[in-house]
Formats: structure tokens, sequence, C-alpha cells
């Protein structure tokens, strides 16, 4: 493998809807018939990859836009590289080489060339660390800044990893709730 | 039932992609909101062109019943581009004039059979445009495309000629299938 990280892979099969035929009208009764019932097996897979931080994924504040309050804009800037491309092509390899052992017979794979931010479990831009130079969160996802703000979604991530990430920032929030509450009594927030 | 969902399906029975699907996934609302031509005359015609498309059988209602016209008036206003509505519109005039032509009474009066010819005759016609690229839609496969999205889409198609249940609770990995029973909806 030339490249680093992992992906996870999901699958299944299903019936598509209606039976095709296309040398049949598209007018009454049959053709309704046809449309109704469950048509041929098809199976995916598709993937879930990680992607390798770096510096040059970054937000930031805009220097000339600004929202209706005055604040400036945030400019999100992120990209895949050269790592998730190759990672793309060996799943691609692999999912059809796992459907092909299985006696299946592979139609189509795909690359949708989706640019980051446009499907789920994005993660970043807040990020955790012990150091307020190079980080924003302390190890209670408290701003080091502003101790009475916390962030618990994705953007507190330093890494991604290639899991579905939602119950870690479940298990992330309660943590975070039950050190507020505690500090909130210490009369520290 | 989700319309986005119910949209891929179609899309996926249709092979093509259904006309109008870019502005009803993206939301945009057109800059006029009413087109003229939708008048109760129309929608009674649109509601007879769906059910010959997708009659009443055993197993289910037909178009009509899910109020096909009044679905076709919204996508075509909201989701055509100007130049989809207008080939929309000259297809309802040709099938106006077909029927005065051909049986000398309106469309909607003529007997199942004839309006089931006249619609086969439309579909024989759209389907020599499709195989010539680059050719500009018909427009008896705009009114397929519409009445299929529709009806399976809406009540009496979801809940009778397909299955529907609202919460599938616990996954069961294998299920008996009678013949004739309808595809889940999803």
């Amino acid at each position: 493998m030339d490249y680093v990280g992992g992906f996870t892979s999901f699958s299944g099969a299903y019936r598509t809807r209606g039976v095709n035929d296309d040398e049949a009208p598209r007018v009454g009764a049959d053709y309704k018939e046809r449309l109704r019932v469950p048509g041929s097996w098809e199976a995916y897979m598709y993937m879930q990859g990680e992607t390798i931080m770096k510096e040059s994924n970054h937000v930031r504040l805009s220097k000339d836009k600004v929202d209706q309050w005055g604040m400036p804009l945030l400019v999100t800037s992120v990209d895949y590289d050269d790592n998730d491309e190759k990672m793309v092509k060996d799943f691609l390899q692999q999912g059809s080489e796992m459907f092909e052992s299985a006696g299946g017979k592979v139609l189509e794979t795909i690359d949708n060339k989706q640019p980051p931010g446009l499907d789920i479990h994005e993660m970043g831009g807040v990020r955790m660390g012990k150091d307020p130079k190079t980080s924003l969160l302390n190890a209670w996802n408290q701003l080091h800044h502003c101790k009475n703000v916390f962030v618990t979604d994705g953007a507190c991530m330093t890494s991604t990893g290639n899991q579905s990430p939602s119950i870690l920032y479940m298990a992330l929030t309660a943590r975070a709730a039950n050190h507020a509450v505690s500090e909130l009594k210490k009369q520290n927030l | 039932m989700n319309r986005r969902e119910a949209l891929t399906a179609t899309a996926a029975l249709m092979g093509s992609a259904i006309i109008g699907s870019q502005a009803f996934l993206s939301g945009c609302s057109r800059s006029e909101t009413t087109v003229e031509g939708f008048n109760d005359d129309v929608l009674a015609l649109l509601d007879e062109v769906g059910e010959t498309i997708l009659p009443a059988t055993a197993s289910s209602p037909g178009a009509k019943a899910s109020k096909i016209g009044e679905f076709m008036k919204i996508i075509v206003t909201d989701c055509y581009s100007p130049g989809e509505q207008k080939t929309f519109f000259e297809g309802i005039s040709v099938i106006q004039e077909d029927a005065k032509k051909k049986y000398d009474i309106p469309f909607i009066k003529l007997t199942d059979s004839q309006k089931v010819d006249t619609m086969l005759f439309f579909d024989q016609e759209a389907q020599k445009v499709s195989d010539r690229k680059g050719d500009q839609v018909h427009f008896f496969t705009m009114l397929n495309q519409l009445t299929v999205w529709g009806f399976f889409s809406s009540e009496p198609g979801a809940t009778q000629a397909l299955r529907y249940v609202p919460i599938p609770g616990r996954y069961e990995g294998c299920i008996p299938y009678k013949e004739g029973d309808g595809a889940w909806v999803y």
C-alpha cells in the first residue's frame, strides 16, 4: 500500500423497485403492475476514509467580509490530497475483489470526486490540545481563552479516524457537561 | 414519504434524469410563482392522462386518485425551466387537438381504450425522440415521468400500490415474498 491511514467499508444489498423492460409500452395496467413490484437484486459498498491532518487545512477569519452584525466571516479552507486519492483507488479495487470473491459481478465503481464538506463526519477547526498556541480546547473541551465555552462536536477533533464518530461526540459532551456542572458548583465558572 | 428519495427511485426506474429534478433538489424557486394555463380544464385533462398512464388495477387505485394533475402543476410551475414549460403546454394542446381530429370530442370524454391508444401513440413518438441524442424532450416523457414520480410518492400510490411501513422497527434479514406483492416504500 502506498498511502497511510485506513478506511471502513459499508455494504448492503437491496431489490430495486420495478421491472425494467425497454420494449414494453409506458402506458396502462401492465406498465403499472411492472412498476410496483420489486425488481432485480443489487449490492453496494462505500467507504469512510481517514484523511491525514495537515496545517494547510485551516479556518481563518475573512479579511474583508463581515456578517450582518459586523463580525468577520469564517473562511474554511480544506481539500483532499494525494494520500486520499490513493486510498480511494485502493478501496475501489479492494471492494471489487471482495464482491468478486463472494461470487458477485461488479457493474460499476464510482469516484464521485465530491469535495470535502458535502458528506458527513467532517472534523477539526477548534482542536483540542495542551498548548494554547497550537490548540483552542483543553482536556475538558473548554476553550483555553474562555472557560465557560465548551465545544464537543467534530470541530474538537485533532485527527479523524475512519469510524462513524457521533457516539464519541455524545460521550465527549456528557463528559464536558459533567465537568461544567462540577466547576459551576465550585464557582469556577 | 420522502419525495427526494422517491425522485432517486424514479430516476433509476426511468434510466434517465427526471426533468425538473435539479430545481427540485436545490430548492430554488422561480421568479414567477404562477404559470398561466393550469385552469380546471387542464387539470382535469392531466388527471385523465395520468390515469391512462397508471390506471386503477386490482392492486390499487390509479394516478387520478392521487390528484396527479395538481402534482404536475406544482412541479411544472416551480421546477421546470421556461423552455420545458413551453414544451409541456404545447403537448397539452397537441393532446386536445389530436382527440378533436381523431374522435371529434374532447380527450377527457374518450373511452378508456381510446385514451390508451392516444397515449400509446405519443409514447412511441417519445421513444423515437429519446433515441436521438441531443433532441428536445418529448412532452409525453414529461407526462410519464411526472405521473410515475407523483403517483408512487402519493398516499394511494405509496400505501396501496406499494407497501408502506412508517416505522420499520427491528431489522428482519429474511421475510417471505409473495409474487405480486408491492415493493416497500423507502
